[in-house]
């Protein structure tokens, strides 16, 4: 009873590691760490940025927009230009905000700390269960 | 393969009919998404929009038109076409390559209404009041307003939709 009790246990740990690593992998444009935030970004919302472009510039281009001439071109220049600047102005905020956040954890006290304290406590429970002898 | 090659030919032809449809159509035929839109203005804002034929909605209010170039066709293209290459690793018959593509369809409809009240409902009062930025007319605040609002309701229709793409998933399981 209590082999199977410690077995399953671990079973359902590495099942919960894969599933961590497998949510890491699935991150849309979620490339590994050698990405900076900012280029990351840019692979996530790709899809998005394309499909826009594509409406916006290709599809009026390709129906003869062009000939439109200063207009359309200035109009061009600014859609072209701007999702980029909006990207990196949110990945910018986005980093901002979590160094803060790094900042703001490193700075409360032990007692405010409680949700990591028990995550902490919860990881030990987990390291002990796996360490358990099998008897 | 045969048949995601089959829906992506589809989803090229769809939009590319939907765009020289809105190219051809005046703001009447497109009371199915300006009406719509200007109800739910209407509700966020508390302004009422009645039908001016020919124009679009119409409040006296705030003197404010919705008109064709306000009707969020190009985000609703654009958002169809994201949505069906998103879902497409779904389609695997060609009921399901159908089902994506209805199911993208109306996502897109929906969000284009709520994305476009959502902008309309940031331009009234910006129109209302201009605000006082140094080289740009109220015109171009309004362009970059539309921009920034549509490609980032673009890009929250992608972040959301493979969420409740994953509970489908789990309900079918």
């Amino acid at each position: 009873m209590r082999r199977a009790g410690a077995a399953e246990m671990r079973r359902a740990g590495a099942a919960e590691m894969r599933r961590a690593g497998a949510a890491e992998q699935q991150v849309p444009g979620g490339g590994g760490p050698a990405w900076p935030p900012v280029a990351r970004a840019f692979r996530r919302v790709a899809l998005p940025l394309a499909w826009y472009y594509a409406v916006t510039l290709a599809l009026p281009l390709a129906n003869g927009a062009a000939h439109a001439g200063a207009a359309f071109m200035e109009h061009a220049l600014i859609v072209l230009i701007l999702p980029p600047v909006l990207i990196v102005l949110a990945s910018v905020a986005c980093e901002m905000a979590r160094a803060l956040a790094g900042l703001e954890r490193r700075r409360l006290p032990a007692s405010q700390a409680a949700p990591a304290t028990a995550l902490r406590a919860l990881r030990g429970l987990r390291g002990r269960a796996r360490s358990a002898p099998s008897w | 393969m045969k048949i995601k090659l089959g829906v992506l030919t589809v989803l090229a032809l769809a939009v590319w009919s939907m765009k020289h449809y809105y190219a051809v159509a005046t703001a009447d035929d497109l009371w199915w998404i300006l009406g719509p839109t200007a109800w739910l203005v209407g509700v966020v804002t508390g302004t009422p929009f009645a039908l001016a034929p020919g124009e679009g909605y119409f409040s006296r209010e705030h003197l404010f038109l919705i008109e064709k170039s306000c009707a969020g066709i190009n985000f609703m293209i654009a958002a169809f076409g994201m949505l069906t290459c998103t879902c497409l690793r779904r389609v695997d018959s060609g009921v399901s390559g159908a089902r994506v593509l209805a199911a993208s369809l109306l996502a897109s409809y929906a969000a284009a209404v709520l994305v476009n009240a959502v902008r309309i409902a940031i331009a009234m009062p910006l129109a209302a009041h201009p605000v006082a930025v140094s080289t740009l007319t109220p015109g171009e605040v309004h362009r970059f307003e539309g921009i920034a609002v549509y490609f980032a309701g673009l890009v929250l229709l992608y972040e959301v939709v493979p969420r409740f793409d994953r509970g489908t998933e789990r309900i079918d399981a």
